[in-house]
């Protein structure tokens, strides 16, 4: 499973190719700049102008410009709604709520992981209850968790529910992926069940689990957005967004989007940073 | 701990040892022992069961029927006594040099401060002083053998079992570490049961070169070296036990033809 939530550029430490080759044979060089530095700055501003272009033209209200979005963006960051929020506090319930949900997951699904990758009756065994609930999107349960969790384990539920299957199934495949090889090594060494787990099983399965962690994430911070918009109660980015639309400020809409994108990036960025950190 | 030095006499015994996989009949009715302290190489036509073998020794792979005997004690599963080193080096790449050889050490409890010293040791027996704190993928192939035998070595096995050790080796790395194995085993004094494919190697290491037939394997000969160490590969003496083994090989393999 992979999920890129950012278009990739070029992996760090890839060296730039020797020969201009290609469409990049067509890239003047400006101020000296790499072309790939030169085609993404382009394509930002072409970007911008395209988005410029299109409110111009459409000159429709639900549809504001960048230059508008900018300064609701100002506002938001600035001064709080006309409810008395924040912008710092509906980001903080937010993160709280994904916090919250997150770790409550990966608390479950990593111990319960890595004991169903080890004992196979019981991956046998909890097989078909993953089966069943996996395919449902954790949106599908909102009616369901605002009625019986109330607020806010509602949206601690939602979150759970997203980020659970990716950590559980990817530290399953873990422990499942540590070679067999290694393990005979570790019991010729005289390595018993309890040793053979701690310093074979586990970090073996680590790679996998931070994989799992970080596709959670993502899953969460999708999540959590969609459920607050959905009727999950108090602050948050997504009730921020849902009544700025209710009172038809579009700017704003377009700003609180924004924010929510620019945080995701920093989360998921946040823990792959982590796990280079972890893996090197 | 064990001290193979005052160990009472090691042997291993290996009595109509019968290993099948899935109807797949892999060893028959083999029976071999190994007296302490002696080096054994174990040959035979690719695919005969010299790994499934080793396996059964180190009690990694349960019989079909026979038994493996260690010091008198039945083997059912792997023990501290035996000590296995893998062609595929098998090293924990999570762990550094040291880390590796100390982890049979950890895994009976012992504490740094009283594995660093052993650990220390094997580490400049194998030639390896200098780079306790690298990662196995920083070490050529060489050198991760290296780090499997100290690993192997340093929880002073009675018997260390070797599969085809150098067999992912160039040939130059390949003749050094036979050397080296000699040099270390001379130190040790341990019993060496030593699997390989390659008919010089055994010839060249062992004292006694084991021969067994195309799957499902049985023991076809049982050759006393009686060669003076350091042997010469080019040596005429050598040639001859060479070819005789060769020729124990070869009429097995030949009408099998398989793999």
């Amino acid at each position: 499973m992979k999920a890129t939530w950012g278009i990739p550029l070029r992996s760090e430490g890839e060296a730039a190719p020797a020969r201009r080759t290609g469409i990049r044979r067509l890239v003047p060089r400006i101020l000296g700049l790499p072309s790939d530095v030169v085609i993404v700055l382009a394509s930002t501003l072409v970007f911008f102008l395209l988005w410029q272009l299109t409110a111009r033209i459409l000159d429709n209200p639900y549809l504001p410009g960048p230059a508008q979005v900018g300064s609701a963006l100002v506002e938001a960051l600035t001064r709080p709604d006309f409810i008395g929020f924040t912008m710092g506090e509906h980001i903080l319930s937010s993160l709280s709520r994904i916090v919250y949900g997150y770790v409550l997951a990966a608390a479950v699904a990593i111990p319960l992981g890595l004991l169903a990758g080890w004992v196979r009756p019981l991956e046998t065994f909890l097989a078909p209850w993953v089966e069943m609930t996996r395919p449902i999107p954790p949106l599908a349960w909102i009616p369901f968790a605002i009625v019986f969790f109330g607020t806010p384990l509602d949206a601690v539920f939602i979150v759970f529910l997203a980020s659970f299957f990716p950590v559980f199934l990817n530290t399953l495949s873990g422990v499942k992926s540590v070679e067999p090889l290694l393990l005979d090594a570790a019991r010729t060494l005289g390595a018993r069940k309890t040793f053979l787990f701690t310093r074979v099983i586990l970090p073996g399965a680590f790679g996998h689990i931070s994989t799992g962690l970080r596709l959670g994430l993502g899953y969460a911070w999708m999540s959590i957005v969609a459920a607050e918009i959905l009727g999950v109660k108090g602050g948050g980015l997504g009730i921020y967004l849902w009544t700025m639309h209710e009172v038809g400020r579009f700017d704003s809409v377009f700003a609180g989007m924004v924010i929510v994108g620019v945080l995701g990036l920093l989360l998921t960025r946040g823990i792959s940073f982590w796990r280079v950190q972890e893996t090197t | 701990m064990t001290d193979s030095s005052v160990s009472p006499a090691s042997e291993l015994r290996v009595v109509n040892l019968t290993v099948g996989f899935n109807g797949l009949q892999v060893l028959e009715d083999l029976s071999l022992s190994v007296r302490r302290g002696e080096f054994v190489a174990i040959v035979g036509p690719t695919g005969c069961g010299k790994t499934t073998l080793l396996r059964a020794m180190a009690g990694l792979t349960r019989p079909t029927a026979g038994e493996v005997w260690m010091n008198g004690t039945r083997v059912t599963e792997p023990g501290p006594e035996r000590g296995l080193v893998f062609q595929e080096f098998a090293l924990f790449p999570w762990l550094t040099v040291r880390q590796n050889v100390a982890f049979g050490l950890e895994a009976r409890g012992v504490k740094e401060s009283a594995w660093s010293e052993p650990v220390a040791r094997h580490l400049q027996m194998v030639g390896l002083q200098g780079f306790e704190d690298y990662r196995p993928r920083q070490l050529s192939g060489g050198m991760k053998q290296r780090v499997a035998i100290a690993r192997a070595l340093a929880t002073q096995p009675a018997v260390v079992l070797m599969d085809e050790p150098f067999g992912s080796l160039d040939s130059q790395s390949r003749c050094e570490m036979q050397s080296e194995l000699l040099r270390v085993w001379e130190q040790t004094r341990s019993t060496i049961v030593f699997v390989t494919h390659s008919v010089e190697e055994a010839v060249f290491l062992a004292d006694r070169v084991i021969v067994l037939s195309a799957r499902p394997g049985r023991l076809v000969a049982d050759l006393t070296v009686r060669l003076p160490r350091i042997r010469v590969r080019t040596g005429q003496e050598f040639n001859a036990v060479r070819a005789k083994v060769m020729e124990l090989i070869q009429p097995s393999a030949d009408p099998a033809g398989e793999m």
